[in-house]
């Protein structure tokens, strides 16, 4: 189970935060910030309490009341390479070339779709986990950045919509993904479709999936969303 | 005011003026002459004393008019040519008469005292608006954790709402003194799209509206922030007037690229197209929709206008709305390096 340390001022947000990366198969911890509080100087301590934590992923508000979340970054990065994602405030000035200099992987602003910030995390992490290459499928080969699903006897192109709907499907695989996550997931890689389209899109990769010989690998669960087995 | 057919500093205005000082300076001419026959004075001496004395009128005359000529003359047609009329003192030489000092030295008392005046009302204006920007930047905190916490797409739609109501007074409040807070880069059209786009998702999936994009990958020099709030209140426009399709589009025409926002909403009617960009107008759609407050268009123009863009809009009641944003060459913006 990845472990993700939140670190955040707002205490309704963090308790928040927590729910949410606890009821998406996240380990989450939060740092206790009022500790340093009185003395705010005093950063190598806070540094070496979160490289403790030894986080597969740190999400950092850059807005911390009486601590400076930019020098925080600045110095994990002379120690650390662990993947941070950068939450800002909507009314800052901060755009992504500014948090990437930083020293951030990804950043969000403020107020954010849950369901976006957890597929940033999401995708962050593949990142890090270098799994770009193919991925075995039952008896498929399947690579989803060259949108290519092969067989022992064939080979099958995806487009870029069935791509992002099996990745998403093949990352959750067992558990019953919902029609609102595909078109989150859709919409945040820039594929604006609408609901018919997302049922032409799912029933043609199931057409796909049925030239292989695995015709009921995506079912469908009434009212819930889809499932792969 | 008297119509501008008189000029009040003209000769004949004086004269009508001095009438009093004429009258009585022939009177007493004519008195002093009486008197002078009377005692059977030599009669070329009695003309003689009648032409210096109209003599010495006319020269007292001419110079007290040609002084008090100068003077007005310089401050009406000043008056006429300024912009800001309370400038008129800087553009005068002080009057080297007596009733003209009064003037000046009345005109600059009240000049001062109504510059401080302007200048209260400027920075308790700047005060209110310091207060609402931290005051937005207070309520986003709740509001980020609500959206957070609220698992209810209902609830969820709701705090966008109010998210958008917060961020539309952040934005009129800033367009006020846009000088100090707005960066202006390279930007692909793509992105602030795409924000806007996924903002509006749940919102557009729960209208079943087809949501459109077409080459967008065009650069232009904007505030990213500012054209995506842009962007977002066009496209709330579209959704809340019963479209079913959005269309977005660049198009470059003679190096300016232009953004096309199409909608097959409801239209505007063509009485109230000419002032959908006014300021708290609402229209016919506004009184049926009822959930207009009439500001989003007339920011987003303050912005555009600030930042350079141009803002057409065209309609057809009943077919579609056309927004279009034209962005204007690199070269007139001063880009500022963060």
């Amino acid at each position: 189970m990845k472990k993700i340390l939140i670190i955040e001022d707002e205490e309704a947000m963090r308790q928040g935060l927590d729910d949410l990366l606890r009821s998406s198969g996240y380990e989450s911890k939060a740092l206790d910030l009022s500790k340093y509080l009185p003395q705010p100087q005093n950063i190598a301590s806070i540094i070496d309490d979160i490289v403790a934590v030894q986080a597969d992923l740190i999400l950092l508000d850059i807005n911390l009341a009486g601590l400076d979340g930019e020098l925080i970054l600045k110095t994990l990065r002379s120690r650390s390479e662990v993947p941070v994602i950068m939450v800002t405030s909507s009314g800052m000035e901060m755009d992504e070339v500014l948090s990437m200099s930083y020293g951030a992987d990804d950043y969000i602003t403020k107020p954010y779709n849950p369901q976006i910030l957890l597929l940033r995390i999401a995708a962050v992490l593949k990142r890090f986990e270098g799994t770009n290459g193919p991925i075995k499928f039952h008896n498929l080969r399947v690579d989803l950045n060259k949108g290519v699903i092969e067989s022992d006897q064939k080979r099958i192109l995806l487009t870029k919509n069935e791509m992002i709907i099996f990745g998403h499907l093949l990352s959750h695989r067992g558990e019953i993904v919902t029609r609102d996550d595909l078109m989150t997931d859709l919409w945040n890689n820039h594929e604006y479709i609408n609901d018919n389209a997302l049922t032409v899109n799912v029933s043609r990769l199931r057409g796909k999936f049925k030239t292989l010989g695995m015709g009921e690998t995506i079912e469908t669960r009434k009212g819930l969303g889809y499932i792969l087995s | 005011m008297k119509p501008q057919a008189e000029n009040p500093a003209s000769l004949k205005h004086y004269l009508r003026d001095k009438l009093f000082v004429i009258v009585l300076a022939f009177g007493m001419l004519g008195v002093l002459v009486l008197f002078l026959l009377a005692l059977k004075s030599n009669f070329i001496f009695v003309f003689l004393i009648t032409i210096f004395w109209l003599g010495f009128l006319i020269m007292i005359l001419t110079w007290d008019y040609l002084r008090r000529h100068k003077f007005y003359q310089d401050l009406l047609g000043n008056l006429e040519n300024l912009d800001q009329a309370y400038l008129i003192l800087e553009t005068l030489e002080s009057p080297t008469f007596y009733d003209g000092e009064i003037l000046h030295q009345v005109l600059y008392r009240i000049n001062k005292s109504m510059i401080e005046n302007v200048r209260n009302y400027q920075s308790a204006s700047r005060e209110f608006q310091d207060y609402v920007e931290m005051w937005i930047h207070e309520v986003k905190t709740p509001l980020a954790t609500l959206s957070l916490i609220a698992r209810e797409p209902k609830v969820l739609a709701q705090v966008k709402r109010l998210d958008d109501y917060v961020e539309q007074i952040l934005y009129f409040a800033r367009a006020e003194n846009a000088e100090r807070d707005y960066l202006i880069q390279k930007v692909c059209l793509e992105k602030p799209v795409d924000k806007v786009a996924n903002r509006n998702l749940e919102i557009i999936r729960a209208k079943q509206i087809d949501f459109v994009v077409k080459d967008l990958h065009q650069e232009v020099y904007t505030d990213s922030k500012w054209l995506e709030f842009i962007i977002n209140q066009i496209l709330n426009n579209s959704i809340k007037y019963g479209s079913t399709k959005i269309e977005l589009s660049a198009k470059v025409i003679g190096g300016q690229v232009t953004l096309s926002i199409t909608d097959d909403g409801c239209g505007i009617d063509a009485k109230d197209l000419p002032r959908v960009f006014d300021k708290s107008f609402t229209g016919e759609n506004g009184r049926i929709g009822n959930k207009s407050t009439g500001m989003g268009l007339y920011i987003a123009k303050i912005l555009c206008d600030k930042l350079g863009h141009q803002i057409t809009i065209a309609s057809q009641k009943d077919q579609y709305t056309s927004v279009k944003i034209t962005f204007t060459k690199p070269e007139y913006y001063k880009v500022l390096e963060s």
